[in-house]
């Protein structure tokens, strides 16, 4: 055996190709792809959502233990209080298929988040910031618009699919980059769903106070404050971004129906009763 | 769109960067590798490295010992996010090609220079065997390969290869016998 | 002491063998060395601390392995073989075996 050495091809084990030409396919097709995955499943969602029965939804996601994070918080004046507001203004919507129940949990930030099945859950925050009855009776009348669209049902659907989407990006910037597409993707569509809930709570707070005065107060605070931290809050754009937007809808809207702007207010019990303390 | 390309800056330009900086500082050393790899394996050329279990041009030979060349090699930061991208739709990913085929002849070529050094004129029944090393603190991506070559130092009958020379690149290659 | 990854020892006679004898060693990386292999992470390349802990790692193996073939009275360990898993996040065993010998 004679032994001829010589030197293999080195280019049957990789190519020369610059890999930097693989990227915008790649990053494009799966972003792309991603995006249109999220849409097409938010489209499904909504097609499939009108079809649920509401009595099927109460059944299954009330036998869920919620109690897990709905922990009892604020004071049981102020659960009385707002149950018994959420009471007068859902009775002005006689179809209204959920047993609605609320909650408050202990968070600062001021929010109200309706969960299938029915459940309301409102923060202490935003029971603390509340200056009117009438306030607090639009964010409750907002939240029951939420159940007549059955948007906390899109909620769950699309939050479902993003996360699966987001979940096969196995990438971690990757899958930051599709949950923000699957944001930016929806967004017109979720912002279209707060102007009807707007509409729906201001359409009872009509009913049950003959006027809409108050309704504004929860967004006109949060625009305020948001001003405010906006210096210093580099995550202004990202989180606040509508209030304004839903200040005009909601002035416009009544001006449309001849609801009266001006009215007045009432001050909820428990603020009462810690204004009585002080002067005491 | 203002909200949009804000939380695109604030949160992806670093990284972003980071992707492109590790792309073009990777391509020069890649570059650079493989032009020495080429060097490297031209002056090596003649030195005698078989998959045999024997010697094969005569067989009587004197074993020296095992001989062994190891590297541990990693992907660039940018060949990463690609092939993480590329991990998705599936298919070849050329990005991990040109890593692996540096480690194994590296390896290669220091399992020869160890050989030469032991003053051997071959090695036969050369293995390479290629392990993945674990991650360690860090979570993205793996921590590198280790690509590990070996076999069977020799000397020839009547070779004049007494390996006291220092590192064995430098000397110049062996002829075949 | 002779190693090969052969079944035999070229150029010698395997007289007697007496089993297989092995090394092992458990290693994990200190965090200066992470730190700088996650630098070199990002450009790519050779951990060439990765690298020199390994070497230095299979070479206490292989020393091990020795060991126990002396004990065993062997001037030669053949068929030698090398595996290395990681057996903890970090951390990586180097493992060397083959079987002790004597030659002539």
């Amino acid at each position: 055996m004679k032994h001829e050495p010589r030197i293999p091809d080195e280019l049957a084990n990789y190519d020369r190709d610059n890999p930097v030409r693989d990227l915008p396919v790649l990053l494009l097709g799966i972003a792309g792809a991603a995006a249109a995955v999220i849409v097409i499943g938010a489209l499904a969602i909504d097609l499939l959502v009108p079809h649920v029965p509401a009595s099927w939804e109460i059944n299954v996601f009330n036998r869920l233990p919620i109690d897990g994070f709905a922990t009892e918080a604020g004071t049981k004046r102020q659960l009385n209080t707002a149950a018994l507001l959420m009471q007068r203004v859902g009775a002005h919507w006689p179809d209204n298929p959920y047993p609605v129940a609320l909650r408050i949990i202990d968070d600062e930030a001021p929010n109200a988040i309706a969960l299938p099945g029915g459940m309301v859950l409102l923060t202490t925050g935003l029971l603390e910031q509340v200056e009117s009855e009438n306030e607090l009776a639009f964010v409750l009348g907002h939240e029951l618009g939420h159940f007549r669209n059955r948007d906390h049902l899109r909620g769950l659907g699309r939050g479902v699919v993003t996360m699966l989407v987001v979940g096969a990006l196995t990438d971690g910037l990757l899958a930051d980059v599709g949950g923000v597409l699957g944001d930016v993707a929806l967004r017109s569509y979720s912002r279209e769903q707060e102007h009807a809930a707007d509409a729906f709570g201001l359409e009872l707070m009509y009913a049950e106070y003959g006027h809409v005065s108050g309704a504004d107060a929860f967004f006109a605070r949060q625009h305020e404050k948001s001003i405010k931290d906006r210096a210093n809050d580099a995550a202004y754009f990202s989180t606040h971004p509508l209030e304004n937007d839903r200040i005009t809808a909601l002035s416009q809207l009544a001006e449309r129906n001849h609801w009266p702007q001006k009215g007045r207010l009432v001050v909820p019990d428990w603020k009462a009763e810690l204004a009585r303390d002080d002067e005491s | 769109m203002d909200d949009l390309s804000f939380r695109l800056i604030t949160e992806f330009a670093a990284p972003i960067a980071l992707v492109i900086v590790a792309f073009f500082t990777g391509r020069f050393l890649e570059h650079r590798h493989f032009r020495d790899l080429r060097e490297r394996e031209a002056i090596n050329r003649g030195f005698l490295t078989v998959t045999f279990e024997y010697e094969p041009s005569d067989g009587r030979v004197e074993t020296i010992g095992l001989m062994m060349g190891s590297v541990v090699v990693s992907v660039d930061h940018f060949k990463r996010f690609l092939a993480g991208l590329r991990n998705i739709v599936g298919g070849r990913i050329k990005a991990y090609e040109t890593i692996l085929d540096r480690g194994r002849r590296e390896a290669v070529l220091r399992m020869q220079a160890a050989a030469r050094d032991a003053g051997c004129d071959g090695v036969i029944n050369v293995r390479l065997e290629t392990s993945q090393l674990a991650n360690g603190r860090a979570n993205n991506g793996t921590a590198g390969v280790e690509v590990l070559a070996f076999g069977t130092g020799v000397r020839l009958p009547g070779s004049a290869n007494r390996g006291t020379g220092p590192a064995g690149l430098t000397r110049p290659a062996v002829p075949a016998p | 002491m002779l190693l090969s990854n052969i079944e035999e020892v070229p150029g010698k006679r395997i007289v007697e063998f007496y089993g297989i004898v092995t090394g092992s060693t458990v290693r994990a990386k200190n965090v200066g060395r992470d730190i700088m292999a996650g630098l070199k992470n990002i450009v790519g390349g050779e951990l060439k601390g990765y690298t020199e802990l390994l070497e230095e790692s299979r070479k206490q193996a292989i020393e091990r392995m020795v060991t126990q073939a002396e004990s065993v009275g062997a001037n030669a360990v053949v068929n030698v073989r090398f595996s290395t898993s990681s057996v903890a996040q970090g951390a990586a065993e180097l493992f060397a075996y083959g079987t002790a010998v004597r030659v002539d």
